[in-house]
């Protein structure tokens, strides 16, 4: 048995373990001392050294430490959806906390039947997003860190910005509400007002927490936002090319670091190791050229965050993900001098924003530069924002030759998903694409 | 229950050829501008030469079907088999303007410039925010919808033509309020009545609606005078032996939802005299309040932007566009937009005044906006102690039996 197998074996063991007494002891005082307990020095690198990667490790680590700052009520907690510029909570000195992301681990965690039946207790109706109707259903058992501010913004769907107001209402903090209204289109006058709104809100909190604007912050977190960015498009780039990925690694998984760690440290530490990490398994590839015989697909949405049998049957196929669209870098460098602005045009050059040409765009970059053979767009219930437009992105992929699947499922609720239906429909798939290389 | 035999409805006044004669109520090359959202300024369309005409989703899904996923907003399918229906009957729009209202409308934006060739297309960018910020973005947005327009008719809008079309809309608006005033103090007005009143409102040329309902006003004001019984001063039985007498007695119930255009749910409403105190929907009052008062209001706003600005086309616009814009985003605000308690404080303040007793809500089904204001709705009508009543319908295909059977269960509890 090999050491990283067996490290493998004890990280799932202490993640089972850690899972089942958090299912147990399902509040927030409960999980701050866990997280407290596991974030520790010595334990985090002891729990560290369990994982059978070093992008492994990482993740886990820097994920572990952000929960832990926003659980530990040191910090004033912001509450934030996905595509937030994460900049601004960091230069502000808050701790960031997002609630959908959370939701994500809520269906790591097994406590999805939990969260959602208590969303539903509330009026929060089956048809909604389970995302955010998990989130919705933590927020009220009380499981997530009690939020000082809410910030949310209507980039890609429109569920945030209701979640987030009921759960202000909650805790009496209407005021610490923040909707940043993200243009449909990027031109001038929409960049004037996105910046005008960040600068506001950043000025508001800042009065709001008895500080000043710390303008030097701003551009120190900039900047970091700057390194995280360069060490992303560099791995990036060694995955256009790789085939063999460290063990473990599911590029789905990035999202806290992506978006919730931008501008920090931390970030940067993430995206510059795995850089390296990356860069020695491409050497070792092209030392012995052999293994180019994987597909390569590409994955468009989020994945199913509980247990299931998705990414082994696309390795026992042969099949990797030659990249995912969430990981797609798609703002320009920021402007250490002009923060807000900067903040503004990243948000708006988001390719979900605004018509999906700018969707199909980047997906029909992305599907140059991974060398991609199919596309797979998980349709997770409820999510009227991606699956309303999977029609034209299937057109648009089939013009250029590429086959789309669009799986149907759910991403937190397994029972609304059936597995097998999937696997079948993979298998399907995976045959079409096999057949057209014959 | 069916419409009081003595008194016409909108529908059977306007064919008794009293009035100016609506032009076919089909879509002609060249006449209409399809808009879908109540936050679209349609006095700008007026002004560019076109009729605005409200897509609102008549024809059962079928070919729209294929073009979005099944869990989707029914209405929005609907709409695009609208179009789908009127591109293959070659009696398509000159164009077509879109609002960023939620989800579902963006991605109906995408499929009908993606699968309707040539149809132009415009998205109107509202804002969720009501702030002076918010304002002047509008204000941005609506000049590229000037200018779309332009571009289709080949034709400048003038300032005058501006203000003309501005005044028409405000006095329609007017007009529609007043109706809304009759509608909930007439015994003898159904429900029905009131929204096919909105149906023709939404999709007629304005000068002509607006000429016609005002007589049918002052007909129903006149010759239904031995049935007209305020509702306000509960007068005595004075017509006892009209069947609508039940009505009378029936507690005042709000309907809140979203778009709620369905002939056969009003009449449910009618059958079970149901008595519709305010209905809050983006057919109805959202469609047309908010003309009087406004500027007191939001009087800060116009210190700002009044004249200040003299963009590209000219200080006189700006005002009439500030008009429009403050009115559109300070109107009786959608679910959609970020304040959800000034929405509240819209629904009490309403439940107040119309001594409301119950709340039917309304929502199309899979309609994010709608159905996520609904937690936050019923905490607040627990507080009060206001029953309401959940209803999840889909466009054009109501199951009408349950649907009654519901609305007949609730109203017994009331
Ligand atoms: S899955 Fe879709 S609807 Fe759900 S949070 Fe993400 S973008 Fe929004
Ligand atoms: S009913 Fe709701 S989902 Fe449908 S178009 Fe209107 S706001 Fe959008």
């Amino acid at each position: 048995m090999s050491r990283a197998y067996l490290n493998m074996g004890i990280s799932e063991k202490i993640k089972d373990d850690l899972k089942n007494k958090i299912q147990r002891n399902l509040d927030r005082a409960y999980i701050t001392r866990v997280l407290k307990i596991l974030g520790t020095r010595p334990i985090l690198s002891a729990y560290g050294s369990t994982f059978a990667s070093e992008s492994d490790k990482i993740l886990n680590i820097a994920s572990i430490k952000s929960l832990k700052n926003a659980y530990s009520g040191r910090y004033p907690v912001a509450y934030g959806s996905l595509f937030l510029p994460y900049e601004m909570i960091h230069a502000l000195g808050l701790a960031p906390f997002l609630p959908e992301v959370m939701a994500g681990f809520t269906g790591g965690l097994g406590i999805t039947d939990k969260t959602l039946k208590e969303a539903a207790s509330k009026w929060y109706t089956p048809d909604l997003c389970t995302f955010h109707r998990s989130a919705a259903g933590a927020v009220e058992l009380e499981i997530f860190p009690k939020p000082n501010f809410l910030l949310c913004a209507n980039l890609a769907c429109d569920a945030a910005q209701k979640t987030f107001y009921i759960d202000a209402v909650k805790y009496n903090i209407k005021d610490n509400y923040y909707l940043l209204e993200v243009p449909f289109t990027k031109d001038k006058t929409g960049i004037e007002y996105l910046a005008n709104q960040i600068q506001n809100i950043c000025e508001d909190i800042a009065k709001k927490t008895g500080k000043k604007l710390d303008m030097d912050k701003f551009s120190k977190t900039i900047s970091l936002s700057n390194q995280f960015r360069h060490w992303a498009i560099k791995l990036n780039s060694i995955r256009k090319k790789l085939y063999n990925y460290p063990e473990n690694f599911n590029g789905l998984n990035f999202i806290l670091p992506f978006h919730g760690l931008a501008g920090t440290e931390d970030a940067v530490k993430v995206y510059r190791s795995m850089y390296f990490e990356f860069k020695k398994l491409l050497e070792v590839q092209d030392a012995a050229p052999k293994n180019k015989s994987k597909k390569r697909l590409l994955w468009l949405h989020l994945k199913p965050y509980y247990k299931n049998r998705i990414f082994n049957v696309l390795e026992e196929n042969n099949y990797i993900l030659g990249f995912e669209e969430i990981n797609y870098v798609y703002w320009p460098e920021l402007d250490t001098a002009r923060p807000f602005e900067s903040l503004a045009v990243k948000m708006l050059s988001h390719p979900l924003n605004g018509s999906i040409d700018n969707r199909i765009c980047a997906i029909q970059n992305m599907v140059k530069d991974y060398n991609i053979d199919g596309a797979i767009l998980f349709s997770h219930w409820g999510c009227r924002h991606s699956n309303g437009g999977a029609r034209i992105i299937k057109d648009s992929l089939n013009k250029s030759g590429v086959p789309l699947l669009i799986l149907d499922g759910d991403c937190l609720n397994k029972n609304n998903s059936s597995e097998g239906q999937m696997l079948t429909r993979l298998q399907g798939f995976i045959e079409i694409i096999n057949s057209s290389y014959k | 229950m069916a419409e009081n035999s003595s008194i016409l409805t909108f529908e059977q006044f306007i064919n008794e050829g009293t009035c100016t004669a609506f032009k076919e109520r089909t879509v002609k090359k060249g006449q209409k501008i399809g808009w879908f959202c109540s936050y679209t300024p349609e006095e700008i369309i007026t002004a560019s030469g076109f009729i605005p005409y409200r897509i609102a989703g008549i024809n059962k899904t079928k070919k729209a079907e294929g073009y979005f996923p099944i869990n989707f907003c029914p209405f929005v399918k609907s709409m695009m088999e609208d179009l789908l229906e009127n591109t293959a009957k070659n009696e398509s729009f000159s164009g077509l303007i879109f609002t960023n209202s939620c989800d579902c409308m963006r991605r109906f934006y995408d499929v009908a410039r993606n699968y309707l060739s040539g149809m132009p297309a415009f998205m109107l960018d509202v804002p969720r925010n009501r702030s002076a910020l918010a304002v002047r973005q509008f204000i941005n947005n609506i000049k590229n919808m000037l200018s779309f327009l332009e571009d289709i008719s080949k034709k400048n809008i003038r300032i005058d033509l501006l203000e003309d079309a501005a005044c028409l809309h405000n006095k329609k608006r007017a007009i529609l309020s007043e109706i809304e005033s009759t509608f909930i103090s007439h015994i003898g007005f159904t429900a029905a009545n009131y929204f096919k009143i909105m149906d023709y409102a939404m999709t007629e040329e304005p000068g002509v609606f607006t000429a016609n309902l005002k007589k049918y006003l002052e007909y129903i004001k006149n010759a239904g005078k031995a049935m007209y019984c305020p509702r306000q001063s509960r007068p005595g039985r004075h017509a006892a032996a009209n069947k609508y007498i039940s009505k009378e007695n029936s507690p005042p119930v709000m309907i809140v939802g979203n778009f709620i255009q369905e002939n056969k749910l009003w009449e449910i409403f009618d059958e079970l005299d149901c008595f519709i105190a305010y209905a809050d929907t983006c057919s109805a009052v959202r469609y047309f309040k908010n003309i009087t008062g406004l500027k007191k209001d939001c009087k800060h706003l116009y210190d700002n932007y009044a004249l200040a600005e003299t963009g590209s086309t000219g200080p006189i616009t700006e005002k009439i566009l500030t008009d429009i814009a403050i009115r559109q985003l300070y109107k009786p605000q959608c679910m959609r937009m970020a304040d959800l308690s000034k929405k509240i404080e819209e629904i009490n303040k309403n439940i107040d005044k119309y001594k409301i007793k119950g709340i039917i809500f309304i929502s199309q089904k899979f309609c994010d906006n709608t159905l996520l204001f609904y937690p936050l709705l019923r905490q607040d009508l627990n507080i009060l102690k206001i029953p309401s009543l959940f209803l999840e319908i889909e466009h054009n295909n109501l199951s009408a039996g349950q649907v009654k059977t519901r609305i007949q269960a609730f109203l017994e509890i009331l």
